[in-house]
C-alpha cells in the first residue's frame, strides 16, 4: 500500500517503488527523518547532489481524522548543517496521501543549473516538465500561474529566495483559496529544494487511491475522540481562543510573563505588545472588514481554524496570515509596534519564499548591527527587500541571524545551531530554553511545545522561571511531539489532548485504523524516542557534539528585565535531556 | 512599567471588610474573551482600590465571571485569585489561551 515517488534531478528521471517494509509504519516527521538518515551522508553539502528533499504526509494526513492535513519536509538543513524536518498545514498534504504518496524523493541536482522545473503528480503518473517562465518569480506570480493551468489542484514552491540558496528559504504550500502562504519554514529547506532546479511542485488526487483504513471503525472512533476533545477545550472549540484570536493572542500573554523577546532579545517585555496582540488584530480586521477574515483554515477538516486574513485600511486583502512568531519576529523582536509593517513584511516574506522567524531574527540582529534603528518599520521592509533584490546586504541577511551576527561583528546573536531563536525567552521560560538548545532540529519551539505547562497551564503548571525539572518536561515533550509530528496531526490538538486524555487515545486509534497496529501509548513514547534517537545520530555524524546544544553565551551572562533572570540550566542537565 | 492614564481611576472595597480608608493603585488588563468586560479596549485600567481586596474580588467587581478565568498574573508572574493586591501591582487576567 503506497508507494515512494523518487526524482532524479541529475537524469531528469521519476521513479516510483513500493514502500519497503522498514518504512511501512512511518509518516511525517519519522519518514522523512529516517529516509535522511539512511540515504544522505551526514556530511554531505547541504545544496550539492548528494543531499535529498523528502516530503512526506502524516500516518493519518488524507483522512477525515480532524486537523490533520500537515506536511514534513526534511533534509539536511543548509542553515543548521544537521537534520531538519519542518512541516505545514496545506491542502498538498491532503492530496498527495490520497494519491498514495507516502514519500516524494528528490535527488541529484540538473546539469544546468540555470534550468527551472516543474513535477506534475496525478493518478496517471509524474512527469517533470521545464519551468523556465517561471525562473526568478516570486511565489505570488507563481502560485497565480499554478492556480490558471493547473485548477484544483494543490501547489508547493519555492520562491527566488530559494532558487539563490539562501539558507532562510522554505517551502511554501497553497492554502484553501491557493495562497502562497503555508510553510516549511524552517532550516533553508526551499533553498534546498531550489538548488536541485525544482521550482514548483502540482498535485491532482482526482482518481486517486485515497488513503485506504486498515481497521475503519477502530479509526472512526478514534477520530470521534479527537473531535470532540478539540470542540471541548476552551483552547481549540468554535469560538475559542485560537478560532478568535488566531495564535497571536500570544503576544499579551507572554508579555505578561516577561517571556516576549524584544528588540533582539534585550528585553522580556515590549510596550508595544498591545498594538500587535492577538486582540488588536482581530479588532483591526473586523473593523477594515472588506477581505479580512479570523478563524481561517489552512486546510479542509480544520475545526480549530487560527489562520487568519489581514485587510489594507481599504478592505484589500494584504497578508496571511498574521500569526504569533511572524507577529513577534517582524514586531516585537524589532521594536516594531504598526501591524501594517508587520503585515507588509510577512506579505513580502511570502513572495520572496523566506521564513519569517528568520527573517525577524536575522533583522533583530541587524537593528543591533546598526543597519536600522529598533522600531523604524519603513526602514525594516528596505531591509527585507534587499532579501528580494538579492544584493549582497540581502544575501547577507539572507542566510540568516547566525551569518548576519558574524558579519557585523554582533555579540548577542539568539541561535542555537545556527538557528533563530523563535518567540519565547529562554531566560524567562526556562523549559522552552531547554527545548531550544537541546533539540536536534536548532532553536525550534514546536520541538518540544513546554509553554503548554509553563505558560498556558495546559496539562498542568509549572514556573517557567524556575530551572527545577524542566529536563524532563522538555524532554516530555519532545518525545510527544516526534510523535504527533510524524502522525500527520497539527500540534495544536496537543492543547485539547494533553487536558482531555480520551482525546489522546483518539490519535492513537486513528494511527492504528490507518495502519492495522495495535499501538498504544506507550508506542507513543518508544516511536518518538526513535526518531528523536535517528535524528541525533545523523547530526552526531555531521560533526554536532555536546557542546552544540548549548545557548548562545550571552543569555548565561546578561540579566533579562523584568525578573533579571538569566539561562541556568546547567551543561550537565542539558546533557541529559535527550539521553535516551 | 508605565501607568495607564486613559481610564478614570476607580474605587472599590474589599467585600466583607471594615472600610480602612486606605487605598493602593493597581492596573488591571482584561485579555482576549474578558475584553468584553472592560470599560474600555486595549490600555491597562487604571484603578484605586481598598487595602486587602484581593486578585479575585478586583476581578468581580468588572463582574469578570471567575469560572471564565483561566490565567492571572501580577507584575508577570503567575498567581492565584486569592492574592491581596499592594500599591503599584500590574494586573492581567486571560481566559485559557495557547498559541503557537
Amino acid at each position: 500500500m503506497g508507494k515512494f515517488v523518487r526524482v532524479d534531478m541529475s537524469t531528469l528521471k521519476v521513479i516510483t517503488e513500493q514502500v519497503p517494509e522498514k518504512y511501512r509504519l512511518l509518516g511525517g516527521r519519522g519518514l522523512t527523518s529516517n529516509l535522511v538518515a539512511d540515504e544522505v551522508d551526514p556530511l554531505c553539502h547541504p545544496l550539492g547532489p548528494a543531499n535529498k528533499v523528502v516530503f512526506a504526509p502524516g500516518i493519518v494526513t488524507g483522512t477525515a481524522a480532524p486537523s490533520s492535513g500537515r506536511i514534513s519536509v526534511g533534509a539536511k538543513s543548509p542553515l543548521t548543517g544537521g537534520i531538519k524536518e519542518s512541516n505545514a498545514g496545506t491542502p498538498f498534504s491532503q492530496k498527495l496521501a490520497r494519491l498514495g504518496i507516502k514519500a516524494l524523493v528528490f535527488e541529484g541536482l540538473p546539469a544546468d543549473p540555470k534550468k527551472r522545473y516543474l513535477l506534475e503528480l496525478t493518478a496517471g503518473g509524474e512527469r517533470l516538465v521545464e519551468a523556465g517562465d517561471l525562473a526568478g518569480k516570486g511565489l505570488e506570480d507563481t502560485f497565480a500561474w499554478l492556480a490558471r493551468k493547473y485548477p484544483g489542484q494543490a501547489y508547493a514552491g519555492v520562491g527566488p529566495a530559494g532558487e539563490t540558496g539562501l539558507s532562510m528559504a522554505g517551502v511554501c504550500f497553497n492554502d484553501l483559496e491557493n495562497r502562497p502562504s503555508r510553510y516549511s519554514g524552517r532550516g533553508g529547506l526551499g533553498a534546498v529544494l531550489g538548488r536541485k532546479g525544482i521550482k514548483a511542485i502540482v498535485v491532482d488526487d482526482s482518481g486517486g487511491p485515497g488513503v485506504p483504513l486498515s481497521q475503519p471503525e477502530i479509526f472512526a472512533g478514534g477520530a470521534r475522540k479527537v473531535a470532540e476533545a478539540l470542540g471541548q477545550h476552551g483552547v481549540t472549540k468554535p469560538g475559542g481562543a485560537l478560532n478568535s484570536y488566531g495564535t497571536a493572542v500570544l503576544i499579551n500573554l507572554l508579555n505578561e510573563v516577561g517571556g516576549l523577546p524584544t528588540r533582539n532579545f534585550s528585553s522580556g517585555v515590549f510596550e508595544g505588545a498591545g498594538k500587535i496582540s492577538g486582540e488588536t488584530l482581530a479588532a483591526t480586521i473586523k473593523k477594515r472588514g472588506g477581505k479580512g477574515l479570523t478563524g481561517h483554515r489552512c486546510h479542509t477538516g480544520c475545526p480549530i481554524g487560527c489562520s487568519n486574513v489581514y485587510p489594507r485600511p481599504n478592505g484589500q486583502e494584504h497578508a496571511s496570515c498574521v500569526e504569533y512568531e511572524s507577529d513577534w519576529a517582524l514586531g516585537a523582536n524589532c521594536g516594531i509596534d504598526n501591524l501594517d509593517h508587520i503585515a507588509e513584511m510577512i506579505r513580502m516574506c511570502n513572495d520572496y519564499g523566506i521564513d519569517t522567524i528568520e527573517t525577524g531574527v536575522t533583522l533583530g540582529v541587524a537593528m543591533e548591527a546598526g543597519l536600522a534603528k529598533f522600531g523604524d518599520g519603513n526602514r525594516a521592509i528596505e531591509l527585507v527587500k534587499e532579501i528580494g533584490r538579492n544584493t549582497p546586504l540581502g544575501r547577507i541577511l539572507g542566510n540568516g541571524a547566525a551569518f548576519t551576527g558574524r558579519a557585523f561583528g554582533v555579540l548577542r546573536v539568539p541561535t542555537v545551531k545556527g538557528q533563530g531563536m523563535p518567540a519565547y525567552e529562554p531566560r524567562s521560560v526556562k523549559g522552552i530554553g531547554v527545548t531550544f538548545v537541546t533539540s536536534p532540529m536548532g532553536a525550534d519551539h514546536t520541538a518540544g511545545y513546554t509553554i503548554a505547562s509553563e505558560i498556558t497551564g495546559v496539562g498542568g503548571k509549572t514556573d517557567p522561571l524556575s530551572p527545577k525539572d524542566k529536563v524532563g518536561l522538555s524532554r516530555n515533550f519532545q518525545v510527544a511531539t516526534a510523535f504527533i509530528d510524524a502522525s500527520g496531526y497539527c500540534l495544536f490538538i496537543a492543547f485539547a489532548i494533553i487536558d482531555i486524555p480520551s482525546g489522546f487515545v483518539g490519535v492513537v486509534e486513528t494511527c492504528n485504523g490507518v495502519l492495522g497496529t495495535a499501538w498504544t501509548m506507550d508506542d507513543v513514547t518508544r516511536i518518538g524516542q526513535e526518531i528523536l534517537r535517528t535524528e541525533i545520530a545523523f547530526n552526531r555524524k555531521a560533526g554536532f557534539s555536546a557542546a552544540d546544544d548549548r545557548p548562545p553565551e550571552f543569555m548565561r551572562r546578561e540579566k533579562l528585565p523584568p525578573h533579571g533572570s538569566v539561562f541556568d540550566i546547567s551543561d550537565k542537565d542539558l546533557d541529559e535531556v535527550l539521553n535516551f | 512599567m508605565s501607568r495607564a492614564k486613559a481610564t478614570r481611576p476607580r474605587i472599590l472595597r474589599a467585600a466583607g471588610n471594615e472600610a480602612t480608608g486606605r487605598f493602593v493603585s493597581v492596573t488591571l488588563s482584561l485579555y482576549a474573551s474578558l475584553g468584553r468586560f472592560a470599560p474600555g479596549p486595549g490600555q491597562p485600567m487604571a484603578v484605586e482600590v481598598e487595602e486587602g481586596l484581593t486578585l479575585g474580588e478586583l476581578l468581580q467587581a468588572f463582574r469578570v465571571p471567575l469560572e471564565e478565568v483561566k490565567l492571572v498574573f501580577v507584575n508577570h508572574r503567575a498567581t492565584v485569585l486569592e492574592r491581596v493586591l499592594a500599591e503599584g501591582d500590574r494586573v492581567g487576567a486571560f481566559p485559557p489561551v495557547a498559541g503557537g
